[in-house]
Parts: structure tokens; sequence; C-alpha cells
């Protein structure tokens, strides 16, 4: 069998070759988003100026008690920092050379420094020393070494590694589901070629099961040397994919690229596992050839759509359903895609799945029109269609997966995008912005506050943290955003109304909270809440006030001076200003600008921050459209594997198609129809299941059936689809209908 | 592998065969009881759709008969499953098909050892040889099916039915694709193997030159058995299909592939 497996290979190569490439790219796929995973599980940094430590003692970044997975903690927002005294006391312990403090960002606060380096004497064990210094220092404070030292400095280091590994890890996620699919499809493919191979091999003596292993043996080898060839270009693909997203300022700048032996050999191991599972998709569907089959003359059509498939795919669409719920119930904001994504994942394939029921429906409904614009030739383009229903499965499902994917993914994130902004846009009150870079003077903002026209002002500094006491929950186990406001201008520049309390009273160690949440837990203006800050330090305030605000507000207001003391910079630069009913934009802007100038701050329109939010947005959304990319190339690679070696294989049928009087032109119009039913079918269904998740999401989120993003996205897509699928046929035509028709009927399948 | 003490290779007790649904049945085959004697040459001959093809299949275990029992060597092939079918293909039953016999990625004695490998078997290399010859292939055992004309490939499908000894060797047309003169010395390939190693051979075939090779020819019409004739000669079997009033569709053979 072994040898009738490599023979096969051998001699039908141009059919393998095709499953190859599809292997080939799925495993490369999955080598590159292993090396990202590696690269964020490691987030190495080769140290700049901590090189001569031997040990690096900083804070620790991560907050473990949020509550949710312990092995995902949150990544704190600001510097955590240390006592400046441990070094005295590190300095002392045996084997210690040298001790040396850093401070790397922001204003340290007095008696607290970033980051301590520690050089040992010579011939001391650095691993023990690490073990006396982990002994002395506290909880909140970790110890670095050898390439985590550069962690110290660079502090965004752990933040984008954990957002690189996340995004590679449901890259992976899908590249394994679509690559399943992709050889699946390729083989099955492959598989009807060869029908008549299989009969007979079953008629003189090939059991089941026997028929089943050949397929799984060539399918084994072939992706043994499908991921062996895959090493190479995964490798590189890693290294492009990381320097994007670098570029992008996703990865920390200063992250070194590791892509070693183990993602190599897992992705090895998943991708052939992937292929396999494939195989046995395939293999299936091969063993049900009846040896009977050899005996008749023209290859018969084999039953395609098997139950089994059909109920995959009813399972999938089931789990896809559920997806779309949860997201639409729960999800917003920037997790959506965590679900959305999947979601429209299951949804193609699902809809892919049941290709061969939906391929009969779209046949019958496009033969009117086919057969009214071409006559005879469109008559065979659908009797083409119609009778050879599973080819015409076979080829389409790539096309469905195509567009569900990058029209689901695409608008599912303008569409959220479009809601998010507007969400920030609502919540941010105020007409005007000045920025102050050495830090806002409380003074400039009472003086501010006594112009003409404004209705209020207040400083402005944002971060993250958690209420520890009471128990509570934030968002995710994300922690809450944290807002820092004047109180005299509070009420003006935020867009909650206060229900109990008052804002005059936010000065000092105190908090302003929503009305339910504060509910929830069980405080009531002047209650105590001990809070833990984005730098890692625990602060004890009192309920000042309670308010109502817009759903998914999810802030807690703190005095600006409280909270700035708890950030990196230690300072608010900002200061936001609502201007009179009666007053416009321009004449605030005239009022502010003496003000402004005489502190050396600039002045802005609300825009400013709007901006910010659209850069950030930006980084975030690049990642996504990375991923919306390599999937939806996968696919276009399946799209024209699939339909160039379907195309291929027909040479014979063309050329008894030319004996019967067909001029080459006629059969390529014909092959061309067929191309346009399948790309019009693919794109029909696959927005249709795009759609399943998209006109829910729209009526949540923007109260319109229609997702936003405008239509030339989609109508780019389907062209785009439409000329692929043409290229992917007619240049294989083309190549078949080369030489006379006489040899090409004559040709053995 | 000797066979059992039966004195028939296979013996059809009515045998039934219909296709399709209720609406639109066909009765393929309607009661058929006879029996291939070992060691015997039998022709299947009838105009088309008489249902031939469909006898061969029921009793070669390609196909289960709706009713009725085919027995090979005894042994009751309609209680079998798949899996049991097919290892009664692999040792007891061998095929030659009208066309298409070969797997093209094989050499012609990977072809041959086919049906032992698939058993698990390490063909015998005396054998192989021997069969070759027999077949006048002795010398082409490296070449691929493409490299060879029509009758040799006809001639390694024959040489993989005797292989493994079979009880019986169903052959389907099997000179429908050649030329007259090659179509002969296929013909007298497989009347010696009768004469010489008492092999069972049942031939499905339209053509009574191909038919008078047999011992006997078996006559059918609409499903049912239609008589038969003992030591024909090419012309009593012309005679007595003209009588069955089926000669006429006997040169519009199926036309090869369909657009």
């Amino acid at each position: 069998m072994l040898q009738l497996a490599l023979r096969t290979l051998w001699f039908r190569a141009s059919v393998f070759v095709a499953s190859l490439l599809v292997m080939l790219s799925a495993a490369a796929i999955m080598m590159a988003c292993g090396g990202l995973i590696e690269t964020g599980i490691r987030t190495a940094v080769p140290p700049q100026q901590l090189t001569s430590a031997d040990i690096v003692v900083a804070g620790d970044q991560e907050y473990h008690d949020s509550g949710g997975d312990p092995d995902e903690p949150p990544i704190l927002p600001e510097r955590v920092r240390i006592d400046a005294r441990l070094e005295q006391t590190i300095a002392g312990l045996d084997g210690v050379r040298t001790t040396k403090s850093y401070v790397f960002e922001g204003k340290a606060p007095p008696g607290t420094v970033d980051a301590i380096g520690v050089e040992a004497k010579p011939g001391q064990d650095v691993a023990q020393l690490r073990e006396r210094i982990d002994a002395v220092v506290g909880d909140r404070t970790i110890t670095l070494v050898g390439d985590e030292r550069g962690r110290a400095e660079l502090r965004e280091a752990q933040a984008s590694g954990v957002t690189v590994m996340a995004l590679a890890g449901v890259f992976t996620a899908f590249a394994l589901l679509v690559s399943v699919f992709g050889v699946a499809s390729m083989l099955g493919l492959s598989i009807a070629q060869r029908q008549r191979d299989m009969a007979l091999l079953r008629a003189v003596g090939a059991t089941p099961r026997q028929v089943r292993r050949l397929i799984f043996r060539e399918t084994l080898m072939l992706s043994v040397v499908a991921t062996a060839v895959a090493y190479v270009p995964g490798h590189l693909l890693g290294r492009f994919l990381f320097d994007q997203l670098a570029d992008r300022g996703i990865a920390a700048h200063g992250v070194a690229f590791h892509q070693g032996w183990i993602p190599t050999v897992a992705a090895t191991a998943v991708a052939i596992v992937a292929a396999l599972a494939g195989a046995l998709l395939a293999g299936r569907r091969a063993a049900r050839i009846k040896p009977t089959q050899a005996l008749a003359e023209v290859g018969v059509e084999g039953r395609y759509a098997g139950a089994g498939r059909m109920i995959l795919g009813v399972v999938l669409l089931a789990g896809a359903f559920a997806l779309t719920m949860v997201t639409i119930v729960v999800m917003s904001g920037p997790l959506t895609p965590a679900t959305g994504a999947p979601a429209v994942i299951l949804l193609g394939l699902g809809f892919a799945l049941l290709a061969p029921g939906l391929t009969k429906i779209t046949t019958f409904v496009l033969q009117w029109p086919v057969h009214a614009l071409a006559g005879v030739i469109g008559q065979l383009a659908i009797l083409n269609a119609r009778g050879r229903s599973s080819r015409m499965a076979a080829v389409m499902a790539p096309v469905i997966l195509l567009t569900t994917v990058s029209v689901g993914m695409l608008y599912l994130q303008t569409t959220n995008d479009k809601a998010d902004r507007r969400a920030f846009a609502d919540n941010l009150v105020a007409d005007a912005v000045l920025t102050i870079p050495g830090g806002v003077s409380p003074d400039l903002v009472h003086q501010i506050n006594d112009l003409p026209g404004v209705a209020g002002a207040s400083e402005y500094v944002n971060s993250l943290g958690f209420i520890e006491k009471p128990q509570d929950r934030s968002p995710m186990n994300e922690g809450w955003t944290l807002q820092g406001v004047t109180a005299e201008g509070a009420g003006a520049t935020t867009p909650v109304k206060i229900t109990g309390g008052a804002f005059a009273d936010l000065r000092g160690d105190t908090i302003a909270i929503e009305r339910a949440h504060a509910h929830q837990l069980g405080v009531d203006v002047g209650d105590p809440i001990t809070l833990r800050m984005g730098d890692n330090t625990a602060l004890d305030v009192r309920v000042a006030a309670l308010f109502s605000a817009p759903d998914g507000y999810d802030t807690l207001l703190l005095p600006a001076d409280t909270l700035a003391a708890h950030t990196t910079e230690g300072v608010a630069t900002r200061i936001l200003v609502k201007a009179n009913n009666d007053t416009s934009t321009t004449q605030l802007a005239e009022q502010l600008d003496g003000a402004a100038a005489a502190a050396g701050a600039t002045v802005g329109g609300r825009d400013v921050l709007l901006k910010e939010y659209d850069d950030e947005k930006r980084t975030a959304n690049f990642a996504i459209y990375i991923m919306v990319l390599m999937i939806a190339g996968y696919a276009a690679i399946t799209v024209i594997n699939t339909l160039a070696s379907s195309v291929t294989a027909r040479r014979r049928e063309f050329g008894l198609q030319r004996l019967a009087g067909s001029t080459r032109t006629q059969v390529m119009q014909m092959v061309g129809l067929e191309g346009a039913l399948v790309a019009l079918s693919g794109v029909a269904i696959g927005s249709a299941a795009a759609a399943v998740i998209l006109v829910p999401v729209s009526l949540k989120r923007l109260d319109s059936v229609m997702p936003a993003g405008g239509p030339w996205t989609f109508i780019a897509l389907a062209i785009f689809t439409l000329l692929l699928t043409l290229g992917a046929v007619l240049l294989p035509a083309w190549r078949a209908t080369h030489g006379r028709p006489a040899e090409a009927a004559l040709a053995v399948e | 592998m000797n066979n059992t003490g039966a004195a028939d290779a296979v013996r059809l007790t009515d045998v039934r065969k219909v296709y399709g649904r209720r609406e639109n049945q066909v009765v393929a085959l309607d009661g058929v009881t006879t029996q291939f004697g070992r060691g015997t040459f039998t022709a299947i001959m009838g105009p088309s759709g008489s249902g031939k093809s469909t006898l061969l299949q029921c009793a070669a275990g390609l196909d289960q008969p709706t009713s009725g029992s085919v027995r090979l060597e005894d042994r009751e092939i309609g209680e079998m499953n798949e899996t049991e079918l097919t290892q009664l293909r692999r040792d007891r039953i061998g095929f030659v098909f009208q066309a298409f016999n070969l797997l093209p990625v094989l050499t012609v004695r990977q072809n041959v050892t086919l049906p032992l490998r698939l058993a698990g078997l390490r063909p015998d290399r005396r054998k192989v040889a021997t069969v070759l010859d027999r077949v006048g292939l002795g010398q082409r055992h490296h070449h691929r099916p493409a490299e060879l004309s029509g009758g040799q490939q006809q001639r390694v499908a024959i040489a993989r039915a005797l292989i493994s000894d079979p009880a019986v060797i169903f052959a389907d047309e099997p000179t429908g694709a050649l030329d007259t003169r090659t179509a002969r010395d296929v013909l007298a390939l497989l009347q010696d193997s009768v004469r010489s190693s008492e092999q069972t051979i049942v031939m499905v075939t339209h053509d009574p030159v191909a038919a008078s090779y047999a011992d006997r020819v078996l006559f059918l019409a609409d499903g049912r058995l239609a008589g038969e004739l003992h030591a024909p000669t090419a012309e009593s079997v012309a005679e007595r299909m003209t009588h069955l009033g089926a000669f006429v569709d006997e040169f519009s053979a199926p036309g090869k592939g369909r657009i």
C-alpha cells in the first residue's frame, strides 16, 4: 500500500502539487503564529542601560488579584515603582558586588525608584543570588535575569507581548480550522478525479479500510514534505508579521523576535494532524465509492452531500449562532472580535459544508438569467453545474469561506468602530482641550472656570484600576477606567448626572461611582472603598458622590491630583473646557487663548482627543486587518487551487465537446460562465452567512440593519472574488484546450 | 488455495435485482436461476438492457441482489458485509473489464500483484513470472499501462485475474475495445486457461464471435433467462440472437463519454 501511495503521488504530481500548496501555506502560517506566540511568551528585551546588571529588581506590572484567569493577569497601565530603600537591603546580601538604582520614565515619587540593577561578585551563582534577593523583596516586586532584564526599561513590552500572543493564538485557531477544511476539500477533489482508480481498487480487492488508509498515507507523506518545505517561508512570514506589528506599535520596539524549535515542531505536528484530519474526512468519501463504478464507462457522480457533512455543517452553524448571541448580548467595544471573529469563521465553514445543497438553490435561481444571456453555451454551463453538483460544491466552498470571512470580519470591524467612536464621542463632554506638557496647575483651572462663557473646566487624567474592597468584578476582569477630574468643573465636563452626594466633595482621597455599581458593592455616600491603582499601590477612598451614566460608561471618577499621583507621569497634562450654551466654540477659543498663552498651554478642539482615540484604534485595527488578510489570502489560494485543478481535470471532456462541434472560444465561454456561476453563487451565499452576524450586531450597536462602512468594500471584494475565480478557471481552461481536440479526447483522465 | 467440494463454482437461485424507488422501478433481473460449473467457460449474451451486466455484478459480489441467493463455492454472498465481500473478491474472484482495468500509476508487475498485496501477501516471484509469461508479457513487466497497447493491457488484466488462482474469473466485454485480431488473441488466452488449468470463466459479451469461444452461451432478455446453447459457433449464436429480436442494437454500443 505504501508503494501504491508513493507511486500515486509521483505520477499524479499535478493534482498533488495543489494539495501540497494548501498544506504548505497552512503550515507556514501556523509556524509564523507559533513564532509570534513564543516571542510573546518570552518577551525577550535585550537591555540597553541595564547591560552590566546580572539581576534586575523591578515592580511587578501584573495584577494577580483581578479575579480573572490567574494565568492571564491584567497588565497594569502605570509604572509600578519599588521602594528605594531596597537597594540598601540588597547591597547587604552575600554575593552582591554593586547595586544601582534607575528611574526610566516620569517623575518617581520620593522614596521610590523604577528598578535596581544588581551586579554579582565574580564566581557568584546568579540563580542562588536571585533566590536570596527574592526572599527579601515584597510580593509586588520581581527579579529579572537574562533577556528579561530589558522589560524593566521597556515597560510596554509586557503588555505588547500579551497582545501579540493573544492575536497569534486566535489566529492559529483559525488557521487550523481553515486548513483542515482546505485540505479536506482539496483531497476531496483529487479523490473525485481518481474515482475510477478508487473503484478499480475496490473491485480487485481493496477493503474500504484499505482505501481510507491509502488516502491517509498519501496525505501523511504530502504533509510531511509540505511542513518541511514550509520551514523557510514560515520563518520569513513570522519575522515579517512581527516587524509589521512592531512598526504599527502593536509589538513594542526592542522586543526580540524568537521563533525557535518549539513553535516549529509544534506547528509541524499541528499542521500534519490538521492535514490528516482533512484526510479522514476525505477518506470516508473515497471508501464509499462503489466497486461497480469501475465498470461504468463514464465517470459517474458519487454522492457528495453525505449525512456526516450535513451534520457537521449544522453543528458548526449552531456553534456560530451561539457565538453570535454572545457577541450581541455580552461583548462590547474592543472585545467584540473575541467572539465575533470565531463566529464569522464558523458561519463560513458551516455554510461551506452545506454548499452541496445551497449550490442547487443558487444554480436554480441563476439558470434563467444565464440562459437568457448566453443561449446554448449558457445552457451547457447550467447543465454542467447541475449535473456535477459535487464538483460545483467543492469549488464553491472556498469561495463561500473567502466571502464570509472577508465581508464578515471587515464589516464587523467597521460597525463596532463606528459604535465605539460614537460612544467615546458621546462621553467626551468638552468643547476645547488645553495641553500643558509640564503639568496643569490648579490655579489655571480656577482661572479658566472663572472666564466668561465657560460652563466648566476640569483637569483630565486617565488610568486603570480595580476595586479590592468591597469585593468586585470589573468588566472582563480587565479593570475600570479611572478618570481624574477637578471638583468644580466635573459636572460640566462629564456625561453623568449626580444622584447622591456632590461633585464639590470630590477632593482628596474620594471617589464618585455609578449608582447601580455602588448598590451592587453595597456602599453609599461616605462609605470607604479600597482601590488598587494602576501603579499597583492600594488606596483607601471615601465615596463622595453617586451618579447615573450612559450604558457602558464603566468609569470611576477621582480627584485629578489624587489619580495623577498614581500615574507614571505623576501630573495631569490636560484641561477639558465646556462652553456655555450661548457661547460658540470660536468665542471660547478666543477666551482661552490669553490664559493659555500665559501658562504655556496649547489650545485645541475636542478633536484633539478624538484624533488620539482614532490613532490608538488604527493601531488595534491593523492587527485585525492583518488577520483578515491572511485568512482571506489562504482562502484565495484554496479557491485558485481547487478551481484550477478541477478545470485541468476536464481536458478530455473539453476535447469531446470540441469534437462535437464547439469552437475553442465556445468552450472558454462555457467555462467562464461556470466560473461566474461559482463566483456569484459563492458571494451570494457567503454574504448571506456574513449577514447572519452582521445584521443583529448592527441593530444592537447602531440601530440600523446595514452595517457601517459603506458598500464599496463589499463591491470591491465581490469584484475581486469574481476576477479571482474567472482567472483561476480561464487560464487552465486555455491551457487544457491548447492541443488538438482529438488528442485531448483520448487522454486518460 | 484449493476449491471446496462443491460441484459448481457459482450458483444463482431465483435472483431478482430491482433498481430505483417505488415510482420508477426498473427490474434488471427477474428471477434468474443458473449455475456455473467448475472449469467451464460461459458466455452471457443478450440485447442492451437485458440485465447481463447486472447478472455479472450480482454473481461476482460487486452488487447485492434484491432477493434470491448467490452462492460462491457454497458460501452465501447475500449475507456478507462489504469487507467480507471485498475479501471474497480479492481471494476467490478475478475481474477483467472492458477498459480501464489497470491503475495508470503502477507498472505491469505491480498491477498484476495488486490483489495479493491488498491481501497482505508477498507475491511469489516465480509465480508472477509464470503468469506474465503465460499472457505473453514476460518482458514488459516494468512498463506502465500507458506504454502498452489495448490488447496488452487486457492481457495484463487477465494476468491479474489469474494470479490469485480464483474460483472464477468474471469478464465484462473484455474484447469490446479491441480490434478483431487482438480480440481473438485475448479470447484464446481465456479459453486456454480453462482448458489447461480448469479455470472457471463467466464472460458478458455482445459479440457472437467472442461467445463462440465459450463452452456454453446463456441468453438473457428482459432480465430473464431466454435459453442456452452448448458448444456454440459464431453462426449459431448470431442466429439465436436474431431470434431474440435484439440484434438491432448490436452495433449501437453505448457512446463513449457524455458532455
